[in-house]
């Protein structure tokens, strides 16, 4: 084949390629729009409860905004095609992490203040008395009584949390709280709830 | 000090038990828990449904300390 009667097939080549491509334009254009409104009605929940999963979907309509930007409709189009069941996936599992931390924090809502009360109620009792008891040295005892009023000022910050629909930050603060109530219970030779002591 | 008896249905329950030894009183608990043989009383009031004299406990009985 000369290159005179080549220059033609190769051109006609590339404006086949071409047309195809941009044949997708839209159908991209609107995949992309479509992936976007999906994520952005699930983020909310997604970035709190599956953060990574929510990054990758983000990833991918990054992806495909790019391709789409430098003209690559068909893979624009893929990549944003891919993003629906993402946005599905991400939901599933931030709705799975979201009852679970839900019921994780009622459990620990219903047994963490009573732990805090009864250390409020040992530590009433022995400042009544007029010297400490065998094990607790008055070092121990102001560390518990310090530690008691951490206790109440963190569970305060838990509950706010979970009342604002932070549940997250509402969970890990209140393992803080039990954790750091087991140390003072154990501090002032208490016995510790069974769930506690998991 | 004895842990929380296992068969205790709420496993967050925070109560806190003595089981009375021989040669124990109230006043000697109250001086074990609270320093203060003189908080008797406050271990009696606790466990009156069980307790009808604070000067007469049983070894074995399982009494509450507030």
């Amino acid at each position: 084949m000369t290159i005179r009667k080549s220059v033609p097939l190769v051109a006609g080549l590339f404006l086949l390629v071409a047309a195809a491509c941009s044949s997708n334009k839209g159908p991209a254009d609107q995949a992309i729009k479509s992936a976007q409104a999906a994520y952005d009605a699930a983020k909310g929940d997604g970035l709190k409860y599956a953060p990574e999963k929510a990054h990758s979907v983000e990833a991918t309509l990054s992806a495909a905004k790019t391709s789409f930007d430098n003209g690559k409709y068909d893979a624009a189009l893929s990549e944003a095609n891919s993003v629906l069941p993402a946005v599905n996936d991400m939901t599933a599992a931030a709705s799975a992490k979201k009852d679970e931390l839900t019921r994780t924090w009622k459990e620990l809502s219903n047994g963490v203040p009573k732990m805090v009360e009864a250390i409020q109620s040992r530590v009433n009792h022995i400042a009544k008395s007029k010297a400490l008891p065998e094990g607790i040295d008055s070092t121990v005892f102001e560390g518990a009584r310090s530690g008691l009023a951490d206790l109440t000022r963190m569970w305060s910050d838990a509950t706010a949390a979970y009342q604002s629909g932070n549940i997250p930050t509402a969970v890990a603060t209140a393992v803080i709280v039990k954790d750091q109530a087991v140390r003072i219970m154990s501090s002032l030779g208490m016995q510790i709830p069974i769930a506690a002591a998991d | 000090m004895s842990k929380q008896a296992d068969t205790t249905p709420d496993s967050w329950d925070t109560t806190q038990w003595h089981d009375v030894q021989p040669g124990d009183t109230l006043s000697r608990i109250a001086q074990k828990y609270y320093g203060d043989p003189s908080l008797y009383t406050e271990i009696f009031e606790a466990n009156k449904d069980i307790l009808k004299d604070p000067n007469r406990i049983q070894v074995g009985q399982r009494l509450r300390i507030p």
